[in-house]
């Protein structure tokens, strides 16, 4: 199960805890589809390809039921999810607001490759770097699967090493320098 | 008067700061240049990023943590005055050299 269908099972979840129903069918990333919900019917009502603008229309044709609610994933729109509810104008819901809401855990990484980087970033570094590297792993895992983005992760914490652990080497031998610099001149 | 050279890399990491705008932070940063064909760890961007705060040439200012990074705040970076000089004397450089080895892009140097 990648990270879509896993999203798209927690909001099936959630669904059915808060209207008492869900929905089936098969989700694909490279294209737009639209879920379309009915709760006044408990099912699922229909399940088409559509691009945004075919969701603008589906909405204004078909919103007389104040419930229902439509989700849009559009393939390369920036991965975006557009939610609407009937009457209300088109909310754009991202990724992570949607996970937020499903309540699906952030994503993580290999642990150990994380604190590698905390025993070479400095302190003010610390929550940049690793947290670039958390948002870029955790979008990874919606586009192209967990496996796939850990790998990404720690190919990406190696590379992000050497450089530090040049500066860290250099500092250590500037430090090493001026000790044996002081240590001539006094002794 | 002291002029900022900057290499290749630096330009390109200004650039992408100008290009985002207030939403100059790390991660967009990266993924900006990656998307311009520029593929680079995140460790390598920032050492250019620290080293571009070193010569003056940008600041930076820490926003706000958000969930998706872990609670981790975010590191947001500007381009100082004289970054932009910097990357006008790089640029009219390369145009006063361009002309004159022309030749070389299209073909005749080979």
């Amino acid at each position: 199960m990648n990270a879509l269908q896993l999203l798209m099972a927690r909001r099936r979840q959630h669904l059915k805890s808060q209207y008492g129903f869900s929905y089936g069918g098969d989700l694909k990333e490279d294209s737009p589809y639209v879920l379309y919900i009915h709760p006044k019917t408990h099912g699922i009502a229909l399940q088409m390809k559509a691009d945004v603008g075919r969701a603008e229309s589906l909405r204004s044709t078909e919103s007389s039921s104040p419930e229902e609610v439509a989700i849009v994933f559009g393939g390369d729109v920036e991965q975006a999810i557009f939610n609407f509810r009937g009457g209300e104008p088109l909310e754009v819901v991202s990724w992570e607001e949607l996970a937020r809401e499903c309540s699906l855990p952030p994503s993580r990484p290999p642990i150990n490759t994380e604190f590698i980087l905390h025993l070479l970033l400095r302190g003010d570094e610390q929550d940049a770097v690793i947290g670039d590297l958390l948002e870029r792993h955790g979008r990874k895992c919606a586009r192209l699967g967990k496996r796939r983005a850990d790998f990404w992760f720690c190919c990406e914490v190696f590379w992000t090493s050497l450089p530090l652990l040049k500066r860290a080497l250099f500092k250590l031998g500037g430090l090493a320098a001026l000790s044996e610099w002081v240590r001539r001149h006094i002794s | 008067m002291k002029t900022d050279y900057i290499g290749e890399l630096e330009e390109l990491v200004l650039l992408a700061i100008l290009k985002l705008g207030d939403g100059a932070y790390g991660a967009a940063l990266h993924e900006t240049l990656e998307d311009a064909g520029r593929k680079m760890s995140i460790g390598a961007l920032y050492t250019t990023l620290s080293r571009l705060e070193e010569k003056g040439l940008a600041s930076s200012r820490m926003g706000e943590p958000t969930a998706e990074r872990g609670g981790r705040a975010k590191k947001y970076f500007k381009v100082k005055a004289p970054g932009v000089r910097a990357l006008r004397e790089a640029e009219s450089a390369r145009r006063k050299l361009s002309p004159e080895v022309g030749f070389a892009f299209s073909g005749g140097a080979a």
